[in-house]
């Protein structure tokens, strides 16, 4: 019975601390990807916009998320990006799927993607925001205790999207996109209690179940 | 018990505050080797002391760090790949037709910059790393240069900035290998090189 009712607890703190988040998908696949035997993927993110620019932990949560369970073979940014140092750095990485054609055209390039048996590059951009901050909280810390007092509240902002591009045929399969929104708050009575809005994990999850639906097929 | 909780943060959290302004500057030194077609030359390098031995600092930010070994590794691996043979010279005087050199080339950092979020209104601290590539004759007269800047960019982090001033200064070397790889190649092939300044040929 006790430990029902630790059980319940610990799900009603859980729920309590993370705010009401409210995901979106919606997929544009004119070309279904296929991938077949050994075909991998690699989850790149798009560096060349001066502003907007996916976190490294978005793009380590979806690698982690797709690479869950090993139904696709998934080659880390990091490694794609050594192997063919340095044709991906944002100076030279190509813009454009037809770009990429080009780029397999010289020899060396292409037997490096071969060797990687690389099928499809999914391009990641877009970012997570906190916007519309309001509110008061004040703090304080001496020897003698501490503690704070007000409430803090924001809005959650992720739009990421994913291009799917075939590096063999240098053509774009078309775009996965997602937009997780929800309302952050802090109130605090003595302890601060956060209640976060997680909506780039949501964002996150939601585009990593897309994609694996999309590239492994019905 | 609150209290105590309270005591407990506040003694974790201090000193987590105090580490976000003192943490330290980590450049990458193992680059990946360039995937590049040879050319078939066989060219001598030269590094300067001060370009090996570069420090940054900074009185004003308090900042110092050491960039001058990893931008020597970037070239070794960017020169090693880019022509048939590469060896390090111990002068720009050294004889080339003796040790059957057709170029030889010296890098030079002329800047090494960079901004903060704060003065970019945007969420990224940015480097700019200023180079001259310069080309000797024999007798290490100077024949030309090609000068280019590489730039590295990397979101900021709460705890410790001073890790993303690291990451992008070392996405900026990374990116000195790519404008070498893609136009220094062609500048090389086509003699694009500029010419050089009158009082640096004397």
């Amino acid at each position: 019975m006790n430990q029902h009712r630790a059980l319940y607890l610990l799900g009603l703190t859980a729920w309590i601390l993370t705010g009401c988040v409210t995901a979106r998908v919606e997929e544009f696949l004119p070309v279904r990807p296929v991938l077949q035997g050994d075909d991998a993927v690699v989850i790149l993110t798009n560096r060349q916009d001066a502003i907007v620019e996916a976190e490294e932990s978005f793009s380590e949560c979806l690698y982690k998320q797709i690479d869950r369970g090993r139904a696709l073979n998934v080659i880390s940014e990091g490694q794609f990006k050594d192997a063919l140092f340095p044709w991906f750095e944002p100076r030279l990485a190509p813009t454009k799927a037809e770009t990429v054609a080009q780029m397999m055209q010289e020899p060396l390039i292409s037997r490096k993607v071969s060797d990687l048996n690389i099928r499809y590059l999914v391009w990641i951009h877009g970012e997570s925001e906190m916007l519309n901050k309001q509110g008061v909280m004040t703090c304080t810390l001496s020897p003698a205790g501490g503690g704070c007092l007000g409430v803090l509240s924001w809005d959650n902002n992720s739009t990421y999207e994913a291009s799917i591009w075939d590096i063999r045929e240098g053509e774009s399969m078309g775009i996965i996109s997602t937009e997780a929104t929800g309302t952050s708050v802090i109130p605090a009575l003595g302890v601060p209690i956060p209640m976060i809005a997680r909506t780039k994990t949501a964002s996150c999850k939601s585009l990593a179940d897309q994609l694996r639906s999309a590239l492994t097929g019905p | 018990m609150l209290r105590r909780t309270v005591r407990l943060a506040g003694a974790l959290l201090v000193p987590l505050m105090l580490m976000g302004c003192a943490g330290q500057v980590v450049i990458e030194s193992k680059f990946p080797t360039p995937v590049v077609e040879p050319l078939p030359y066989q060219v001598g390098v030269y590094y300067a002391p001060e370009f090996t031995g570069y420090i940054y600092s900074d009185d004003e930010s308090k900042l110092e760090f050491e960039l001058g070994s990893k931008q020597t590794a970037v070239y070794d691996k960017i020169f090693a790949s880019m022509f048939q043979r590469a060896v390090l010279v111990g002068s720009v005087e050294t004889p080339q037709a003796e040790n059957q050199l057709d170029l030889l080339v010296e890098p030079v950092l002329q800047e090494y910059a960079f901004l903060s979020p704060g003065e970019t209104a945007t969420n990224f601290y940015s480097v700019s790393m200023k180079y001259q590539i310069r080309l000797y004759g024999e007798g290490g007269t100077i024949i030309g240069y090609w000068p280019f800047v590489a730039y590295g960019k990397d979101r900021k982090q709460f705890v410790n900035s001073n890790v993303s001033l690291g990451e992008a200064t070392t996405l900026a070397l990374r990116d000195a290998a790519a404008a070498m790889v893609s136009q220094f190649r062609t500048v090389v092939e086509q003699e694009q090189w500029r010419a050089p300044p009158r009082e640096q040929t004397q």
